[in-house]
């Protein structure tokens, strides 16, 4: 390689070579944020259900009391 | 030997192999994106053009095409190995493994076909040729879509697990026969062979070598990433998931 | 043990001749379509005959895949079946019932189609006929094998309809490939035996492990 002139145009296949690359590098970089997203999603309904049933039975009697304390 | 055994035991356990994989993540990616950034220097940089069959500056497409393609294969191959750990030894996580390897293998495949096609239109003047490579290539890419749509329509995981894994050993039997049947499909109509061997100048071994290798991490990370969302995913009554969800995400959300 | 369930499958089957002519029918109408999409021209139709009659048995034999297995895994016959006797013996005995239901139909049909498609175009006495009979009594069990496979590992999924299709139709490439090559071998007056001889070798590398696949699939979709 000789110049960026040549890097960028790739003597007339440019279009070719970077349409690949930027594909690869598009799907690759599209797995990787899809499998982290899923990976978080994931944590995020975890940490809910743990919360919901740490708190399940205690709020559940407290959530009644305030209830009828509203409806007082 | 017997240490390797206990290995392969602890790796049965999906909270042992999800703190590991958790582990070597951070190394795997580092090594990638090292071997990422010299690849990518030389292959599209350092290295020379090609100039005896008149590709010029497109034989740079080789340095992914090549990587690309080789994995869609392995990849299958050690997703029906996977499958054969699962349905023989009746290891839950194998089938997890399989169903990681779907996603990132398909992926290959596809960027096999579209790197190999984007290739053919500068060199050869057609972007599609019913050439034996090709074509098997596409039918991969059938199978790999099969396993993972068949996966997908089960609403028992098992089942799922055990059925797309018969498929996946049921597919890798037929990947040489497809092949040898389509290349001798190929011969008898003639069509002109675009993936001719000839012995590869050693000015383009090193940047494709280099790419190779960190084709190969990326596809291991991508994988290992996958494979812990397919954990998390089917332990997610496990206590140890809970303890990982809250303990991580006390310490400032790093996962 | 095998004739006692052969016997059962072809039992069954009597009951539903309607639901086994369709695909045959399909076979028929698919080809007569093509002289009307391309050309009635003799010589072309000749051309395009050994593909053309191949695929459309390739899918009749898809078709007829579906009642094979759905009913009996529905009502719960399959269940029963697979506690009477082993996996694959059901699954052996299924795939030669579908063959000489679905199979053997095509086979002695396939001369008529021949016919439609000109398959004799331009010679007094020929043995076209006979090849691609020959052809498909090789091929055609080849595929109701691998269907087995399929349509077995797909009895419990949710859409299958079209997803056999998906799962088996890579697979049928190869017998494909050398079912219509015989007959085309045949047309331009060159040796077929090569191709014949593979098709056989497809027909038992399937035969040693698609039964035993299927029952072991059969065994995971009822269990």
């Amino acid at each position: 390689m000789s110049s960026w002139h040549e890097f960028i145009f790739m003597g007339k296949h440019g279009a070719y070579v970077w349409s690949s690359y930027l594909v690869t590098f598009i799907v690759l970089l599209g797995l990787f944020i899809g499998f982290r997203i899923m990976l978080r999603g994931l944590k995020k309904q975890v940490i809910a259900e743990a919360s919901l049933k740490q708190s399940e039975k205690p709020k559940a009697r407290k959530l009644k009391v305030s209830k009828a304390e509203q409806a007082n | 030997m017997a240490k390797a055994w206990r290995w392969f035991h602890q790796l049965g356990s999906p909270k042992f192999l999800f703190q590991k994989t958790g582990q070597w993540l951070p190394w795997i990616w580092a090594a990638t994106l090292i071997l990422l950034v010299v690849g990518l220097y030389y292959s599209l940089w350092a290295s020379p053009i090609e100039v005896r069959q008149g590709q010029k500056h497109s034989v740079r497409i080789m340095y992914i095409h090549v990587p690309s393609a080789a994995l869609s294969m392995v990849a299958y191959i050690a997703m029906a190995i996977a499958a054969i750990v699962g349905l023989v030894w009746k290891m839950k996580v194998a089938f997890a493994v399989t169903r990681s390897i779907a996603p990132v293998g398909a992926a290959m495949t596809f960027l096999a076909l579209f790197t190999g096609s984007v290739w053919g239109k500068p060199t050869w003047g057609t972007w599609w040729e019913w050439d034996a490579r090709m074509t098997s290539e596409l039918l991969l890419l059938f199978l790999y879509l099969g396993f993972i749509a068949l996966h997908a329509s089960f609403s028992d995981r098992s089942k799922a697990d055990k059925a797309s894994s018969i498929l996946a050993i049921v597919g890798v039997i037929n990947i040489p026969i497809i092949y040898f049947s389509v290349k001798w499909w190929n011969t008898l109509h003639q069509g002109y062979s675009i993936t001719e061997k000839g012995a590869l100048n050693p000015a383009f071994q090193t940047p494709l070598f280099i790419m190779l290798a960190a084709m190969y991490l990326l596809f291991i990370a991508l994988v290992l990433m996958r494979l812990r969302a397919e954990i998390i995913l089917r332990n997610q009554k496990s206590r140890w998931v809970a303890e990982w969800a809250l303990g991580t995400s006390a310490k400032g959300d790093k996962s | 043990m095998i004739m006692t369930l052969l016997r059962r499958e072809l039992k069954v089957a009597r009951r539903n001749w309607i639901g086994l002519a369709i695909p045959l029918l399909f076979f028929i109408i698919v080809v007569s379509l093509f002289p009307f999409a391309v050309s009635p021209d003799a010589p072309v139709l000749q051309q395009l005959a050994p593909g053309v009659i191949w695929v459309a048995a390739l899918l009749s034999m898809l078709l007829s895949l579906e009642q094979f297995y759905r009913s009996d895994y529905q009502d719960g016959a399959l269940e029963q079946l697979l506690l009477m006797s082993s996996p694959t013996m059901v699954a052996a005995s299924k795939i030669l019932a579908h063959w000489l239901l679905t199979g053997l139909p095509l086979v002695i049909l396939s001369p008529l189609l021949g016919v439609l498609m000109q398959i004799n175009h331009g010679v007094e006495h020929s043995t076209h006929t006979w090849v691609l009979m020959l052809s498909l009594v090789l091929g055609t069990p080849t595929l109701c094998l691998l269907g087995a496979v399929g349509m077995s590992l797909t009895l419990a999924a949710s859409r299958n309809g079209l997803l056999v299709s998906i799962l088996i139709i890579p697979l049928y490439v190869p017998v494909l490939i050398f079912g219509a090559s015989t007959v085309t071998a045949s047309l331009e007056n060159m040796r077929y035996n090569g191709e014949l001889a593979i098709l056989g070798a497809f027909l038992l590398i399937t035969l040693v492990f698609a039964p035993f696949a299927s029952g072991r699939a059969l065994k995971i979709s009822v269990g």
